[in-house]
């Protein structure tokens, strides 16, 4: 499933002109540490607009991004800015964390690791806003996520936000590795965790003070979400308990993180026991669910592909059916 | 919580749901059978999608002992003899005898859905594309049967294949140092020693059906003349 082709060439790009000629022909002019020339980057990978190959993954989903969106201002809560008011509303929380990219520093110029960083970020971006999320904070290659908000539904948040973790986990995983194993670099790797507050689980309000402030949720279920990304493991996601039980049809795909370990301590995420609370993590089966999508098929090998919605004679040639086909010698007697 | 011991089927279905993700079974007590159902999507060897497929496997107990049945209940594929399915959906993937063989030989169920039915729906979206069959086909009904006899068996006529399912039917042992059934002068050995074996592995059931159709051929053509 190549719907990161078109994110991957600038990566591309930068490592082989790394270090080479120490003008980046493609994406800085001059000196590299200080004339990073972001105009190219952005032709290369416009902010507002899909590149090609993800662009056709959005048409086969049924969505379209919204590329109005600003970092750290959910639309539902942004008039909670510079007031004392607060609401209580449900959202999904999600930590996305891209370990082992600082190894990136020790191997190129800072230029390639801004362009590389900011092809990955770009990617999370518009994957993001394409299942209707909404991007609160970037920390380095990683982000924070909100999923939901007045207008969508919990289950639809929670699918979206699932849909959302398994084809960035898979980018990470596929995509990326293969171009980072071309050269050598060890495993760039995700851990996704998230989580679900109910309304009455969620406070919406501003923290900080005056300009150095941001609306933003109070929330024990984000910060369990932020917890949890730390226990997945390499390219895993793991879910609150509150996901599972919003998610009724998804239940193969989930176990608890203590059948992982071993250790029955790692069956709850967090536990107050003078009242009887425990709260459960589980292991999410991200490429298992991703196969059963209906935008998704698997191909001869077990390889995930994206369903176009066109018709194959439009992008494909019948003889790559042939090998397949051929061996294939029906006969009729009925 | 009593645990049951999944089946040999459930093993089975359990280790092809990696490539076949959308599909699930259930089981028929009625009728002492599996019923796989579902998606089954179609790529090509590059991986491009190509269509999806809606099929209903039947499984009969025991497993893995007869061919399942499968169906094609998205109608794709038009319904008529030249596209070797039924007027209900029922797919002939290949002649029955290599089918039966095939199970007789360890043919499980990732061995059929990827060697058998994969290539067979895969095979009707190249013809759908205007290519026709990427393959050979099967004659239809008993022609089908004596193609069988010639291509993959080297039993080129009728009154040939009728003397080597007559000589197993009566059970005569024939030495492998002897001439030869089919006359060709050659000891059995080097000549059709693995048909024989291939005609015993068949069975007594397949081989009687096949010695009357061949008999009625005979008769036929006599007529004919």
């Amino acid at each position: 499933m190549n719907i990161y082709e078109d994110y991957l060439q600038p990566i591309r790009k930068a490592i082989a002109a790394d270090g080479q000629t120490r003008t980046y022909s493609e994406f800085a002019g001059g000196n590299v540490r200080n004339k990073i020339n972001l105009r190219a980057l952005n032709e290369a990978m416009p902010e507002k607009r899909l590149l090609p190959s993800l662009e056709q993954f959005a048409d086969a989903v049924g969505l379209k991004p919204d590329f109005t969106q600003k970092l750290g201002s959910h639309p539902d809560f942004a008039h909670l800015k510079h007031t004392e008011d607060t609401e209580e509303h449900y959202i999904v929380s999600m930590f996305v964390d891209v370990r082992r990219s600082t190894q990136l520093y020790g191997r190129y110029e800072p230029a390639t690791v801004f362009v590389i960083n900011n092809a990955i970020q770009r990617a999370a971006i518009h994957t993001a806003l394409i299942f209707g999320g909404y991007i609160h904070r970037l920390q380095g290659d990683g982000l924070f996520a909100y999923f939901g908000g007045k207008n969508m539904s919990i289950k639809d948040a929670v699918n979206r936000a699932l849909q959302f973790a398994s084809v960035y986990s898979y980018f990470v995983k596929h995509d990326l590795k293969e171009v980072f194993e071309q050269q050598g670099i060890e495993q760039i790797y995700t851990r996704i965790g998230v989580d679900l507050g109910y309304d009455e689980d969620v406070v919406w309000a501003m923290a900080g003070i005056g300009e150095i402030s941001e609306v933003t949720t109070f929330s024990l279920h984000t910060n369990l979400a932020s917890k949890m990304q730390a226990n997945a493991v390499s390219n895993g996601i793991v879910i609150g308990d509150h996901i599972k039980k919003e998610a009724a049809l998804l239940q193969e795909f989930f176990t608890p993180v203590c059948l992982r370990t071993g250790k029955e301590t790692d069956r709850y995420i967090f536990e107050i026991p003078k009242k009887g609370f425990r709260y459960t993590q589980h292991d999410f089966d991200w490429l298992k669910f991703l196969k059963k999508q209906d935008y998704i098929a698997t191909d001869f090998s077990g390889n995930i592909q994206l369903k176009r919605k066109q018709a194959p004679a439009v992008y494909a040639n019948s003889n790559n059916l042939a090998p397949i086909a051929v061996k294939s010698k029906p006969y009729y007697d009925f | 919580m009593i645990f049951k011991k999944p089946t040999l089927f459930e093993k089975d279905f359990a280790a092809i749901s990696d490539l076949y993700p959308k599909l699930r079974y259930s089981r028929d007590e009625k009728h002492k059978s599996w019923v796989i159902s579902g998606e089954l999507d179609i790529c090509d060897a590059t991986g491009l999608y190509w269509d999806t497929f809606q099929v209903l496997i039947i499984v009969r107990h025991p497993y893995p002992v007869h061919v399942p049945n499968i169906f094609e209940r998205s109608t794709i594929i038009p319904r008529t003899e030249a596209w070797h399915i039924s007027e209900y959906g029922e797919c002939c993937l290949d002649i029955p005898h290599n089918l039966k063989l095939a199970f007789k030989r360890g043919m499980r169920l990732a061995g059929f859905m990827h060697e058998k039915v994969y290539p067979y729906f895969a095979n009707q979206l190249h013809r759908l594309s205007r290519q026709g069959y990427a393959g050979e086909e099967y004659d239809h009904r008993f022609e089908g049967v004596m193609q069988y006899y010639k291509e993959e068996l080297n039993l080129p006529t009728p009154i040939l294949a009728t003397q080597f399912i007559k000589s197993i039917l009566d059970k005569k042992i024939i030495d492998r140092n002897s001439a030869c059934l089919c006359g060709s002068g050659r000891k059995t050995k080097k000549c059709h020693l693995a048909v024989l074996h291939t005609l015993t592995e068949l069975g007594e059931k397949v081989l009687r059906h096949d010695l009357v159709n061949f008999e009625q051929w005979e008769v036929s053509l006599a007529g004919n003349n």
